[in-house]
């Protein structure tokens, strides 16, 4: 690539960058606002928080007393 | 003795109350981009119907409004700043119809100043709507100055984002001629890419009108107009602040060529 090309793909990507963070921003205000904290667009959390099939076993449930 | 005490003071707060809605009402017309004589003849309409007599001495970020019954020496006066709410045909027009409404219905102080407030309260058009019909806009102007399809896109691609950009800087309350640097700089770079990756036939057309969504038009023709009625203050703030703004935007779409390495002419 020539030098032109590479200065015109860093300009664009400051521009995407700006733009993208600014969008990002935005949601997490309109979050928060709406619920009173903050939303992350990536969390960490076990499968069984999205997954629940009933009849599936926790281990905080009490099940030896039956 | 009494009796007339209290009528003059009756008076002078009315009056007090004329003149405060009078410099309230001219400093949002100045605000919204209205031109001198607009303000003036406007303002003197509303003075006219409220039965007083009226002066008005309009500077750029400010407005002085005097008023008075019968004897000049006893005017009242009052000052307001010009508030910063961006040119808006629609608030313009509107606040001239209020106008005409108080002269035609004869309406008295409190209801002009209810529905001037109403007015006051109007929201500004969508900012996602002016986007996208601003860079249609500037692509229909790549196109009356002869400039083919992909240049048409490539404008109006560069200037949704320099719009947007300057959406941002300016809801972020950063300095304006910072802004329309930042703005034309982005918006000639993204359109320069026509030339670096050759494509489409007028790459030359699109660089160059990818910036016209940034000049200053109404400043410059509302110049003109003060110093025709010769309100020269204002006509030469107005021209200044439009000159720095153009220079701004120059500064920016030189600064894209020269670091992209384009030839100037």
């Amino acid at each position: 690539m020539n030098h032109p090309i590479i200065v015109w793909c860093v300009i664009v990507g400051v521009l995407l960058c700006a733009l993208l963070f600014r969008a990002v921003e935005r949601y997490n205000s309109e979050c928060r606002h709406r619920d009173h904290k903050t939303r992350h667009i990536l969390e960490i959390g076990k499968d069984k928080d999205i997954f629940y099939l009933p009849g599936d076993v926790d281990e905080d449930d009490d099940f030896e007393d039956l | 003795m009494t009796s007339r005490i209290c009528n003059k003071a009756v008076d002078e707060s009315a009056l007090r109350g004329t003149a405060a809605f009078l410099a309230e009402y001219a400093s949002l017309l100045s605000g919204c981009g209205a031109t001198c004589i607009r303000i003036e003849k406007n303002a003197r309409r509303l003075a006219d119907s409220f039965g007083v007599e009226f002066d008005i001495s309009i500077m750029p970020t400010h407005v002085y409004v005097s008023v008075w019954l019968d004897n000049p020496a006893e005017a009242v006066v009052a000052f307001r700043k010009t508030p910063a709410c961006g040119i808006s045909f629609n608030l313009n027009a509107k606040l001239s119809c209020l106008s005409w409404e108080v002269s035609d219905n004869n309406l008295g102080l409190t209801a002009a100043t209810e529905r001037f407030e109403r007015i006051r309260r109007t929201k500004q058009s969508g900012k996602w709507e002016t986007l996208f019909l601003t860079g249609l806009a500037n692509a229909s102007f790549c196109r009356l100055f002869g400039g083919d399809v992909i240049a048409m896109l490539i404008v109006f691609i560069s200037t949704l984002a320099g719009y947007r950009l300057k959406q941002i800087m300016l809801e972020d309350k950063r300095d304006i001629r910072l802004t329309f640097l930042c703005a034309s700089f982005f918006s000639a770079a993204l359109s320069a890419g026509g030339h670096i990756f050759n494509i489409g036939s007028t790459p030359e057309i699109a660089l160059g009108t990818s910036v016209l969504y940034l000049i200053p038009g109404v400043p410059y023709i509302n110049s003109v107009s003060d110093l025709i009625y010769r309100h020269y203050l204002c006509g030469f703030s107005r021209f200044l602040d439009a000159a720095v703004l153009t220079v701004c935007l120059s500064t920016g779409l030189c600064a894209g060529m020269l670091l992209l390495g384009l030839k100037w002419f």
